[in-house]
């Protein structure tokens, strides 16, 4: 079991991350896969403790054995993709424009000293090589990356607040 | 002279943000100290997580002060594993692009600035 905690920084994240590996199956996994997914998984996040301006959020994960998928989710309760867009843009963007901006390669809100804007880009490699699916709602936008390459950015009907971030893939 | 940083004598991880301004705060003690020919291995023996964070943070930074060209004649890493070449290259390959879009803005702009003066 994982205690319910707060995680305000990447160690913890980190740690959780630890123990929901090898408190599943996927403990059984050859050390490179499990480092890999391991790794790749640190990305969403530390995304989400670098953008949401959010203390609170929620991690989920499971592992379904009959269709060997394993699901990562975080939800945070910040300001939502769209507008962290549209703060450091400083410029009233449409709300699927910004999350297209944000998931290009190379792409950040975040200032500082150092190249970033890399993480997604490593998560959708990662998607591919493992046929997974991405799937993030953010204000009124649902973006997803299914198994079979197709991406997609649908408009909702109502606003959600902060953002939900889904991986899925085969193991 | 060969200057060689062994990564898992500092850190445990090469994820964190955290753990990348640790190895940066290390490089900068070496390259204070350092002649023209010196060279600096990073060693990542026993190393077997890493994420985009820990490079932008530690080489990234390297690129974007020193560019491209002088990073490579400095620095060099061994016994990384695949996953850690993967990550790097992805966090080097974006840092050189950015390295190359702010040196051609700052061209642009010097030019720019220099044609209003004559003019």
């Amino acid at each position: 079991m994982i205690p319910l905690n707060k995680i305000t920084n990447e160690e913890e994240a980190n740690a959780v991350i630890h123990k929901l590996i090898e408190l599943s199956q996927l403990k059984d996994l050859a050390p490179e896969q499990k480092a890999t997914l391991h790794s790749r998984i640190f990305e969403i996040p530390n995304n989400a403790l670098t953008h949401s301006k959010s203390e609170f959020g929620i991690i989920c994960h499971g592992y379904y054995k009959n269709k060997k998928t394993f699901t990562f989710s975080i939800y945070d309760l910040g300001i939502g993709i769209p507008q962290s867009v549209r703060n450091y843009k400083k410029v009233n963007m449409n709300s699927i424009d910004a999350v297209k901006w944000a998931l290009e390669k190379g792409n950040t809100t975040k200032i500082g000293d150092y190249p970033r804007g890399i993480g997604f880009t490593l998560l959708e490699e990662f998607r591919q090589n493992f046929r997974g699916k991405i799937t993030i709602i953010t204000e009124d936008v649902l973006y997803t990356a299914s198994e079979n390459g197709e991406s997609r950015y649908i408009k909702l009907n109502k606003l959600v607040r902060g953002t939900l971030f889904t991986l899925k893939i085969s193991v | 002279m060969e200057r060689k940083i062994i990564i898992s004598e500092l850190i445990n991880n090469a994820l964190t943000e955290s753990n990348g301004l640790i190895l940066r705060e290390k490089i900068e003690i070496f390259l204070k100290e350092m002649s023209e020919d010196d060279t600096i291995t990073l060693d990542f023996k026993n190393i077997t997580l890493f994420a985009t964070p820990f490079f932008n943070a530690s080489i990234g930074y390297f690129i974007l002060n020193l560019g491209p060209e002088k990073f490579a004649k400095i620095f060099k890493l061994e016994q990384i594993s695949e996953l850690g070449q993967s990550t790097y290259q992805h966090s080097y390959e974006n840092a050189v692009e950015i390295y190359n879009r702010n040196t051609n803005t700052d061209i642009v702009g010097e030019v720019t600035k220099t044609n209003i003066e004559n003019s």
